[in-house]
């Protein structure tokens, strides 16, 4: 039985494994804000900074604090002071000159500490100086010795600015999309091998796949919509590919009516197959060719890499790559479910017919 | 030989079709004239963005009417007699050029009256030509193919729009884009680079449409 059935465990397995990985590993610490973060160069200055996960009670000693303005031009920060575990006072003296010739220069906040790991909060200070020494500013902005940044070594998520714990949706919701396009091409599969061979049980098991790949579809774009809701604010966007992606599910809507508007059976299966054939290909510029061509929010687009180390981490994908395989065995689990119901009304009628 | 004698034979009777029945082409045309009117009489200033999304639309909108007319002669007994004469894969073919002539010739008929009530800085050139072409040739392929299909569901006509309109959408989309761009471009715009995805989707439909239309007609 093991043996038989070994797909639907391992998938379930797969799943539980995601639930509980994918929702309970900490996120790693990060800063979320920084306030006041406008200075004018050469003024003694005090900010706050709030951080996520972090522990600034931990040998509060050890921290460094440092302005970034380049990957040449640094500032170790004086004084810090915990106000919390999650709080920290910052002071520092700016020189008089920045090494630039613009008068406003935006600086990362880097705070590091050889347990806690280092923190980045990108471009979050304004500075500005009323006159301009590039030589000046380049020497007083320079830090004799190498950073020198800790690394921490766990095994917690990544923290991105914007996505925050909504990082977790990488597992679910990427995974819906990737496991509704391994539904889709299997359905083609079928389709072509049910126009070639007009074996009946090809067009049962294409229609199963393909049902179940539309409800996997709306599952992405529901967690895709949440997803939006809270790093961008808003349940829909006109970005690229969440339009394609509604295009989408238009188009395989399409077939589902097609498929009931057809009273002959035989041709009810004969032209649905074909639609699906056309569909997926259809689909395929919209979803992989489309969306690379314009600017998109969606990594992968627009010139930005997709699961490139900004976007996932070893962390990341221990539980990404089985995701995408948990949700595709379910699928397919649920296609067969489908696929046997289908099977049985089939068979019923057509003892039907031979009794009529 | 006999296969172009045979699609230029089923051409001409399309054509004829249409000749004898103006007032459908009368339609059409009375249809985009009253489209550009409106929005002439609505619009107030125009804007590049609003001139080239209102003569998208109103193209895609004529795409349907003729749409629905494709097969609708090839619909009952005549059908019979058609499969009986004629290869499906001709039929098809021959339709396909129809329906791009035909689509061609109203999408010009449209930018000219849009050209004439809602001037703009915008010149008919050899770039809006190809444009409108490709566009054409894309949306008329899916077209046919859509209407083989409603064509063997009798009268289920609606299901052409349903069918054709999400798989329509990137194309009037990518038509839409460069054609504002080619209104008001931007330096980095390289016209000829912009076409690819749109060629790119007529030699899928096609490919695909070569594969798909004989085992239809097994059927």
């Amino acid at each position: 039985m093991i043996y038989q059935y070994w797909w639907k465990i391992l998938g379930v397995l797969l799943f539980i494994y995601i639930l509980a990985w994918g929702l309970l590993m900490p996120l790693k610490p990060g800063i979320y804000d920084v306030s006041p973060s406008r200075f004018r160069s050469g003024d003694s200055v005090t900010f706050l900074i709030k951080a996520y996960n972090s522990n600034f009670l931990n040998e509060t000693n050890k921290f460094r604090v440092f302005l970034k303005i380049d990957s040449l031009h640094l500032l170790l920060c004086q004084k810090h002071e915990a106000l919390s575990s999650s709080e920290m006072n910052v002071s520092v003296q700016l020189p008089k000159f920045l090494p630039s010739k613009l008068s406003l220069v935006s600086a990362s906040v880097i705070v590091d500490h050889p347990l806690e790991g280092s923190m980045i909060i990108p471009s979050k200070i304004i500075l500005s100086q009323d006159s301009i020494s590039i030589e000046e500013g380049k020497i007083a902005w320079t830090i004799g010795s190498r950073l020198g940044l800790t690394y921490r070594k766990s095994h917690e998520f990544p923290y991105r600015n914007i996505l925050y714990e909504t990082i977790r949706n990488t597992f679910y919701h990427v995974s819906l999309w990737f496991a509704m396009f391994v539904m889709f091409g299997m359905s083609v599969y079928h389709s072509i091998r049910f126009l070639k061979t007009n074996d009946v049980d090809h067009d049962l098991k294409s229609n199963a796949l393909v049902v179940t790949g539309i409800a996997f579809g709306i599952l992405g774009c529901i967690t895709g919509s949440l997803w939006a809701r809270y790093t961008w604010d808003a349940w829909w966007t006109q970005d690229i590919k969440l339009n394609m992606s509604a295009l989408t599910m238009l188009i395989y809507f399409a077939y589902l009516i097609l498929r009931a508007s057809i009273d002959d059976i035989d041709r009810k299966r004969r032209i649905s197959a074909a639609y699906n054939i056309f569909a997926l290909v259809a689909v395929i510029p919209l979803i992989f060719v489309l969306p690379r061509l314009t600017d998109s929010l969606h990594p992968g687009n627009g010139g930005n890499p997709a699961f490139g180390s900004d976007d996932m981490d070893n962390a990341l994908r221990i539980v990404f790559y089985p995701a995408v395989i948990a949700f595709t065995l379910i699928g397919l689990w649920i296609a067969s479910l489908k696929y046997r119901i289908e099977k049985c009304d089939y068979l019923i009628s057509e003892k039907l017919d031979e009794n009529l | 030989m006999l296969t172009v004698n045979q699609v230029f034979g089923l051409l001409k009777k399309d054509f004829l079709f249409e000749v004898r029945h103006l007032f459908q082409f009368g339609a059409i045309l009375g249809f985009m004239l009253g489209i550009a009117y409106l929005f002439y009489f609505y619009s107030g200033e125009q804007t590049e963005r609003a001139w080239s999304l209102s003569y998208w639309f109103s193209f895609l909108f004529i795409c349907f009417f003729c749409g629905n007319k494709i097969f609708v002669n090839e619909l009952g007994d005549s059908k019979l007699y058609t499969m009986q004469l004629i290869h499906p894969n001709i039929q098809f073919g021959s339709k396909c050029i129809f329906v791009i002539t035909e689509l061609a010739l109203y999408s010009l008929v449209l930018w000219l009256a849009f050209w004439i009530l809602l001037p703009m800085k915008v010149e008919f050139s050899f770039h809006w030509m190809i444009l409108i072409l490709l566009c054409v040739i894309a949306i008329g392929m899916i077209l046919t193919f859509t209407s083989f299909i409603s064509s063997n569901i009798s009268g289920k006509q609606l299901l052409i729009a349903i069918l054709s309109l999400p798989i329509s959408f990137p194309i009037i989309g990518l038509g839409f884009t460069i054609g504002l761009q080619l209104m008001a471009p931007n330096p980095e715009f390289d016209f000829y680079s912009s076409l690819y995805p749109l060629i790119g989707i007529n030699l899928f439909s096609a490919a695909l449409l070569i594969f798909l239309v004989p085992l239809i007609w097994k059927s």
